[in-house]
């Protein structure tokens, strides 16, 4: 392995591929902190630059793009409540609470740090356990994804801080808005209602700009101006005791992370959300969840970016796209004439290794870019309000429509925007909404794709060790979550 | 005030003066190229490669817009519905021109009387990929199987009413065998679920499915097309196997609305097939294991009528819709 990273190195650190690498990741951070603006819209406008150029130096721009957008999406999530990527919403949930609470500059500085760490673990993975990670997640089929989706919508429980009937009311509230879109096992269209933008389902980026980014203008331009600007920047880097609370959350995100992304599929918002998930139920203090917790920050940044890097595993060793930014990257490498898959290690060792390589110069190079530019995405924040959130909403309607090139998607975020201020007016939480926008259509699928392919046999889901295992573990935790609400019903009835 | 105003106005309204003048030279301005797939796709870097041969030899910008969605019916219908005027052009598909207006209902458009063929472009053998545990080493053995045990052999494909699908349909009805049909969200997760053993067989373009066979991943059984082909050479085609009716391959073409002016038809026609004949086109396809088609723009139509036919009437029998 060694004597592998060294070729990879000698391959990484050359004038053109550092420049490359810089470009790349300088433009990821930019598309990543634009709102709803992603890495597959602007990889694929690329697409041709990279024609000119060697494979190695195509894919090391490219890729900086990728894991540099994860990097920016988390400025955005934690400043204006706007999650730049799907993964970076659940940072919106703590994060954006510091930045009100004056501690955005320990938040980005923590999300910085963490997702450099966890950045490097995850290459580390890459090069010493490529082909066995991947042989590993040939292991998940459909029944052990339904499974895995139940676990996380279950989870998803755990997400709100309020009533357990109000998370779950959102949560199916979510999967009946998941729902919109033609049925991959018959082809009959669902709530489309003729619309043919619907066709495919309505776009994860359009609902999160509407209910977690815009819905919060609405609420914050209720408020009156004095109560809006807020109080004091504090530190820009964070405290001692926050590193020192921050730290344990960073390792756990980075190995949930590493493990969740390589999992070809619903792996990346996973692994976010299990993060936090983990983090809040193992806290001394799980009520400071929501209010602004470092923890909530530090452990989903590092799965996310440490899920970033392990999703190019199926890639690189299988063939096997785990998204759609990672099937451009296919595209290209296809387009260069390398054919993804085991060989590709064996074929092209230079490529493999280099890329391997590169990626960790990517990751140095993002968290000094970041770093320093801190102070002045805090200084962002000063921007009095009636000219701060104008921008944002122009970026975001941008954004939306630029996913698809539909303005139906743009009126989408406008109708989910409403839905989020109503939602914040009766005191339910969006968070568990998203969750089960994603997970439900996913688990749906699983679950109906395990049943044909076993001939309509359900204990197919229990004969099969893994999934056996995660449907018992999501049982398990809906019964701690719900039997002591039943309990505290009960004293209260029997009180009166 | 109001030269300021009369010129503001001018300014709106001059895009509508367009028209009247473009007969003069075509084209003179911004020609859109509407791909209806998603962006890194085949037809998009064979797209890219005609855009900038068109945009260097009619000199004005040719630009690729990719209107993704509803199987290819969304950029279609988009094109189909613009102007006939030539500066919106179709890259489509073989779904896009014979197969996806059967599948999705109601029917988004006639691909036989609403779109104006300008050139075939490309042509991508198809290969039917078995999984390793499948244990199928050639054509016999899936034969044999299906037919014993009809509904057990299981076959991927990239969703209802994709080529993959309507391709599997022919076959077993060419074939008198009955498969387990089993969709999934794009080529991608089908492609991994063949890896992983959990499906059995599925049809794939040759580009994605011989990288697996060549490092034995997977089996290939039979290639389509009119020979064998050089990344496979291993592989019996179908012809050769005695399906010649499952000859059909996985092409993309130039279309644009009906009634767009011939004269405008026939520029773009000849830019194509020169640029199909040009090194840089040649190295590409040889990479990506596909071929050139090039022809008049009455082959095209002739194609699309002919294997409109067999689809629609494989898709009607066997009640493929997406509505």
């Amino acid at each position: 392995m060694i004597h592998n990273l060294e070729i990879g190195f000698a391959a990484a650190v050359t004038l053109q591929n550092l420049g490359f690498c810089l470009i790349g990741a300088l433009l990821g951070t930019l598309i990543g902190v634009l709102p709803g603006i992603g890495p597959l819209a602007t990889i694929a406008m690329l697409l041709p630059i990279t024609f000119e150029l060697n494979a190695l130096s195509s894919l090391i721009m490219l890729a900086g793009i990728y894991y540099g957008a994860q990097y920016g999406g988390s400025t955005t999530a934690i400043l204006v409540n706007m999650p730049g990527e799907s993964s970076s919403v659940v940072t919106c949930l703590d994060g954006y609470q510091m930045a009100r609470n004056g501690r955005a500059g320990s938040a980005l500085a923590i999300a910085a740090i963490g997702s450099f760490f966890a950045g490097c673990v995850g290459i580390l993975f890459i090069a010493a356990f490529a082909p066995a990670l991947a042989s590993v997640s040939q292991r998940f089929q459909s029944p052990e994804y339904f499974a895995l989706m139940l676990f996380g919508l279950v989870a998803a429980v755990v997400l709100a801080h309020g009533s357990v009937t109000k998370a779950l009311a959102m949560i199916v509230l979510g999967l009946s808005f998941g729902l919109v879109g033609t049925d991959v096992t018959s082809g009959t269209m669902r709530f489309t209602f003729g619309v043919s933008e619907l066709f495919d389902g309505i776009d994860f980026v359009t609902v999160a700009m509407g209910l977690f980014g815009l819905a919060e203008i609405l609420r914050n331009l209720e408020q009156k101006d004095e109560q809006r600007q807020i109080s004091t920047i504090g530190r820009l880097w964070p405290s001692r005791s926050e590193m020192r609370e921050a730290w344990p959350a960073i390792i756990r995100g980075t190995v949930l992370g590493s493990v969740l992304g390589i999992l070809p599929g619903g792996g990346a918002i996973l692994s976010s959300f299990a993060s936090y998930t983990l983090e809040k139920r193992i806290s001394n203090n799980p009520s400071a969840f929501g209010k602004g917790a470092i923890q909530g920050v530090a452990g989903p940044e590092s799965a996310n970016n440490a899920g970033a890097q392990t999703s190019f595993i199926p890639l690189l060793t299988l063939g096997i796209p785990s998204n759609p930014v990672i099937a451009l990257l296919m595209g290209a490498m296809i387009i260069k004439g390398i054919a993804p898959g085991t060989a590709v290690m064996v074929k092209e060792p230079t490529l493999f290794w280099g890329l391997v390589a590169s990626m960790w110069v990517g990751n140095l190079m993002l968290i000094i870019i970041n770093l320093p530019l801190i102070g002045l995405w805090v200084k962002l924040l000063r921007i009095p309000y009636r000219w701060l959130f104008p921008g944002i909403l122009v970026f975001c309607c941008v954004g939306v429509y630029s996913v698809a090139n539909s303005y139906v998607a743009v009126l989408l975020t406008a109708g989910f925007t409403l839905l989020g201020y109503l939602a914040a007016k009766l005191g339910c939480e969006c968070a568990p909404f998203l969750l089960g926008f994603v997970l439900g259509p996913l688990m749906e699928e699983n679950l109906r794709r395990s049943m044909l392919l076993s001939d309509g046999d359900p204990l197919i889901l229990i004969q099969r060790p893994i999934s056996a295992v995660l449907i018992a573990a999501a049982l398990g935790l809906l019964a701690l979550t719900i039997i002591p609400s039943i309990q505290k019903t009960r004293e209260e009835a029997f009180q009166e | 005030m109001m030269n300021r105003r009369s010129l503001l106005a001018a300014s709106l309204l001059a895009p509508f003066v367009g028209p009247a003048a473009a007969d003069s030279r075509y084209p003179s301005h911004t020609v859109t190229v509407i791909s209806p797939f998603a962006a890194g796709g085949q037809s998009d870097s064979v797209g890219r490669v005609v855009n900038n041969h068109f945009q260097k030899v009619l000199g004005q910008p040719f630009i690729l817009e990719n209107k993704v969605g509803a199987g290819g019916t969304i950029g279609a219908q988009y094109v189909v519905r613009s102007q006939p005027d030539g500066y919106t052009l179709l890259l489509g598909t073989t779904s896009s021109f014979t197969i996806a207006p059967y599948v999705y209902k109601p029917q988004p458009y006639d691909p036989v009387a609403n779109v104006a063929p300008i050139a075939a472009l490309t042509e991508a053998p198809t290969v039917l990929l078995a999984s390793e545990r499948s244990g199928f080493k050639n054509l016999n053995d899936l034969v044999q199987i299906a037919k014993k045990e009809p509904g057990r052999v299981t076959v991927a494909s990239a969703g209802i009413g994709s080529f993959p699908h309507v391709f599997s349909e022919v076959f077993s009805s060419l074939l008198g065998v009955q498969f387990n049909h089993v969709p999934y969200r794009g080529g991608g997760p089908a492609m991994n679920d063949i890896l992983a053993g959990q499906v059995d067989v599925f049809f794939e373009v040759i580009t994605t499915a011989a990288p697996q066979i060549q490092v034995k991943r997977a089996y290939g059984l039979l290639v389509t097309g009119n020979g064998r082909s050089a990344l496979l050479p291993d592989v019996p085609t179908c012809t050769e196997l005695g399906y010649p009716g499952m000859n059909l391959t996985s092409w993309s073409g130039l279309a644009a609305a009906a009634g767009t002016p011939a004269a405008i038809v026939d520029v773009l026609n000849k830019e194509a097939n020169v640029v199909l004949q040009s090194h840089e086109m040649k190295d590409l396809l040889t990479q990506l294991g596909i071929g050139p088609v090039g022809g008049s723009p009455a082959k095209m139509a002739e194609r699309i009528a002919q294997e409109a036919s067999l689809y629609k009437d494989i898709i009607s029998k066997r009640q493929i819709a997406v509505q």
